[in-house]
């Protein structure tokens, strides 16, 4: 260890004494400060600290990344480039440990890195919602913490429905589906209808449980976003939650925006001894609405304190730049240094693409392409974790086995299959061949 | 060719080196053999792009012979661990310019997994003898060629290494630095270290090499002993005290009565090295050292233990005993 060690010592100090370090504190400072300066939002506090969360901590993670990248790929490029790499690897140091030691430095350098950003775009929150009044409680209940969110369950499908759709879906000549993925169509389907609630007293309902014990302290939200199914004048639509099997369950009557996500307390009382309540929405408007089902609805509750969540994006932003230092060094072992650049970029690209695949898995489905693209959605699939500052910004909690998932994969799992691959190739370089 | 006491050996080695499209575009080193034994100063001689730096890099498994046999310490040279018996000077000081001199030192030392006491011993005793003890907080940046030149040997030296490679060594250095350098190479060998130097300054080679491999064009033109490469085998050379003429008159008609041909006469000099050392050693016991590199110590004490005992004149004696072997 003492010999990756001393690599990573001079690569740190390499970073402290050409000024790096202190040229990236600039930009840090600026997420913190001159972001939320410029920041007008949509004239609530909470509105603009949700977006003041996501542009500082972007505008930092995506600054980092540049340079965690570029770093990685010039440490060992330039390195062989101006011949240094001699004198290191003629002593008794293996290039894999020569690998690691550099790894190491960009590691240690960006978690202070992260850190100082951290603190300061913290600090830069508490400076700008030390004013907030009348908003304080509902920043702290709704973004300033931490929250548990819980989905409606979904329908459960039987059996002999999937044999049957299966059959109907063959006699009706339509595209053949793998059985095992007619399930899944068939709750889509179902969510996608319970989804729609019609005009004038159209009601829909769904269910959830709730297994943690909720505190007493803090309150019990709703969280839903919906559409018009028609074109109006008017965006507002009047409607009436009601929360529990009885008609006579306790109701909220609401007068809402569309397009908007929205989130209302609602009573703890309505969650019967099994943890179970299902609330409906009634619609009383004159026109059609489809609730968003990427924004559940669903059940949002206080699990832990906001810097505990804060934490943990953080490290889920330096697992990530530790991921990026991987490709860059391994690139930069291989190639020049503009090459291990492009070639970063490109697999950076790769990665992102791969979650544009997730999203839309039919691409993978069809096409001469489709094989490529399903070897690619399997290749980055495991890469696409929560996103954690959106999370962050809605005060929902991130689950500690995201962050332990991200570590196990992202950086033991994905680093480390870089990091050989690299180095069996490394090893098989010449490194002394006449520039 | 045996591989008993070998350090080196270099059998039928080759390196093509070759163009994106694999096709091959220059062929530095073609085929050449040598040996290099245990204990002797090996000098590998040439003009530029002969090919002495593509064969030390495949010596430190920096290149990869394209064909050949090539056994360093009687391994591979791309096992790492019979580098922690290598020292290696680059033919440029390739060297991390905002490290100090200490850092460096320091750095190389841990490379070698020296505990820190043995560290800071030797890096002190390094910086003393290549005469930079003041600049060791310095950062190498702030430094001459020829101190940074300095640092690499230090560099090359710190782990103790019984194979010791310089390209070019004296490179960028005064005359009392490559004077220095010269002395210590001379030491080493006396330890029993086995030293490979590759230069083009022939003066240099002369004075420390036992054996030299002179390389033209990738191949070996020349090889061998370098007191049998360059004598003369039809002639001899006798030095006389100085002595009065009508005696010098006396012994130089025996001559030509002897030799039937009037003998050459002519007046032994010093060469320059020796006048310009002679005229600085007087100059500092005159006036303070100037700045940068200081005066040059003695060889660090843990590259000198072994040493001691073979002292200049019993070097002197030796190589007459070998002179009037051969």
């Amino acid at each position: 260890m003492n010999r990756i060690f001393a690599i990573t010592s001079i690569a740190i100090r390499n970073a402290i004494r050409s000024k790096i370090v202190v040229m990236l504190m600039v930009p840090l400072i600026f997420a913190a400060v001159g972001i939320p300066l410029m920041i007008k939002g949509d004239g609530t506090m909470v509105g603009k600290v949700k977006i003041l969360l996501n542009y500082s901590l972007g505008f930092s993670l995506a600054v980092l990344s540049i340079v965690t990248l570029w770093s990685g790929c010039a440490s060992i490029s330039t390195e062989i480039h101006e011949k240094l790499i001699h004198t290191v690897v003629s002593k008794p140091i293996s290039r894999f440990q020569i690998w690691l030691g550099k790894w190491f430095a960009l590691l240690i350098v960006n978690f202070l890195l992260v850190a100082f950003a951290g603190i300061a775009i913290y600090g830069g929150l508490r400076w700008q919602t030390r004013l907030a009044g009348e908003e304080q409680e509902t920043l702290h209940q709704t973004v300033l913490t931490s929250r548990k969110m819980v989905p409606h369950i979904e329908p459960t499908v039987p059996d002999e429905m999937v044999k049957s759709y299966y059959e109907e879906a063959l006699r009706q000549g339509r595209p053949e589906i793998p059985i095992h993925r007619v399930r899944n169509t068939i709750k889509n389907e179902l969510l996608d209808r319970r989804a729609v609630v019609r005009k004038e007293g159209g009601e829909t309902f769904w269910l959830f449980e709730v297994k943690d014990k909720l505190r007493e302290d803090h309150p019990l939200y709703l969280r839903y976003r919906f559409d018009l199914l028609a074109m109006a004048s008017e965006s507002e639509s009047p409607g009436i939650w009601r929360f529990g099997k009885q008609a006579d369950s306790p109701q909220i009557p609401v007068l809402h925006e569309a397009q908007l996500i929205h989130e209302i307390e609602i009573p703890k009382e309505s969650i019967d001894a099994d943890g179970r309540v299902m609330i409906t929405y009634v619609n009383q408007s004159s026109m059609d609405v489809l609730m968003d089902r990427n924004y559940g609805p669903s059940l949002l509750f206080y699990r832990e304190p906001f810097v505990v969540n804060y934490m943990k994006a953080l490290l889920m932003l330096f697992f990530q730049l530790a991921f990026l230092a991987a490709i860059g060094l391994t690139a930069g072992s291989l190639f020049s240094l503009p090459v291990a650049a492009l070639v970063s970029f490109f697999l950076i690209l790769l990665q992102s693409f791969g979650g544009f695949l997730e999203k839309y898995e039919q691409i993978t489905q069809s096409g001469i392409l489709g094989p490529f693209y399903k070897f690619l959605h399997m290749l980055t699939g495991p890469l696409q974790g929560p996103n954690a500052m959106e999370q962050l910004a809605n005060g929902n909690q991130i689950a500690a086995m995201s962050v332990v998932s991200m570590f196990l994969i992202k950086v033991l799992l994905y680093c480390g299959v870089i990091a050989l691959i690299g180095n069996l190739l490394f090893n098989r370089r010449e490194i002394g061949i006449p520039s | 060719m045996s591989d008993n006491e070998s350090v080196i050996i270099a059998e039928n080695l080759s390196k093509v080196f070759r163009d994106f499209w694999n096709r091959p575009r220059v062929k530095a080193v073609n085929g050449i053999s040598f040996e290099v034994r245990q204990g002797e100063v090996f000098g590998l001689l040439g003009p530029n792009g002969s090919g002495k730096s593509t064969t030390i890099k495949m010596i430190l498994g920096l290149l990869h012979p394209t064909k050949g046999n090539l056994r360093v310490m009687g391994q591979s040279p791309r096992n790492v661990a019979a580098k922690s018996r290598i020292g290696y000077l680059p033919e440029e000081s390739y060297l991390y310019n905002y490290l100090t001199a200490e850092e460096t030192l320091d750095f190389y030392a841990r490379l070698f997994d020296l505990s820190k006491r043995e560290r800071k011993e030797r890096i002190g005793q390094l910086l003393h003898m290549v005469g930079l003890e003041h600049t060791g907080r310095r950062t190498i940046g702030e430094f001459s060629k020829g101190m940074a030149r300095r640092i690499g040997l230090a560099s090359a030296l710190i782990n103790d290494p019984d194979l010791v490679i310089l390209d070019e060594p004296t490179s960028g250095l005064d005359p009392l630095g490559t004077r220095q350098v010269k002395d210590l190479i001379l030491k080493l060998a006396e330890r029993g270290k086995t030293v490979l130097l590759s230069s083009h300054l022939l003066s240099d080679v002369e004075d420390v090499c036992d054996r030299i491999a002179i390389l033209y064009g990738g191949n070996v033109r020349a090889q061998g002993p370098i007191r049998e490469l360059l004598r003369f085998e039809d002639r001899y050379q006798v030095n006389l005290p100085v002595m009065e003429k009508p005696e010098l008159e006396r012994v130089l008609a025996a001559l030509r009565e002897v030799m039937g041909q009037e003998p050459d006469l002519d007046q032994p000099s010093r060469n320059l090295e020796q006048f310009f050392l002679e005229t600085i050693a007087k100059a500092r016991e005159e006036v303070e050292p100037t700045s940068g590199a200081g005066p040059e110590a003695d060889v660090a004490e843990f590259l000198a233990e072994e040493a001691e005992a073979a002292t200049p004149s019993a070097q002197v004696d030796a190589r007459i005993e070998d002179l009037l072997d051969d």
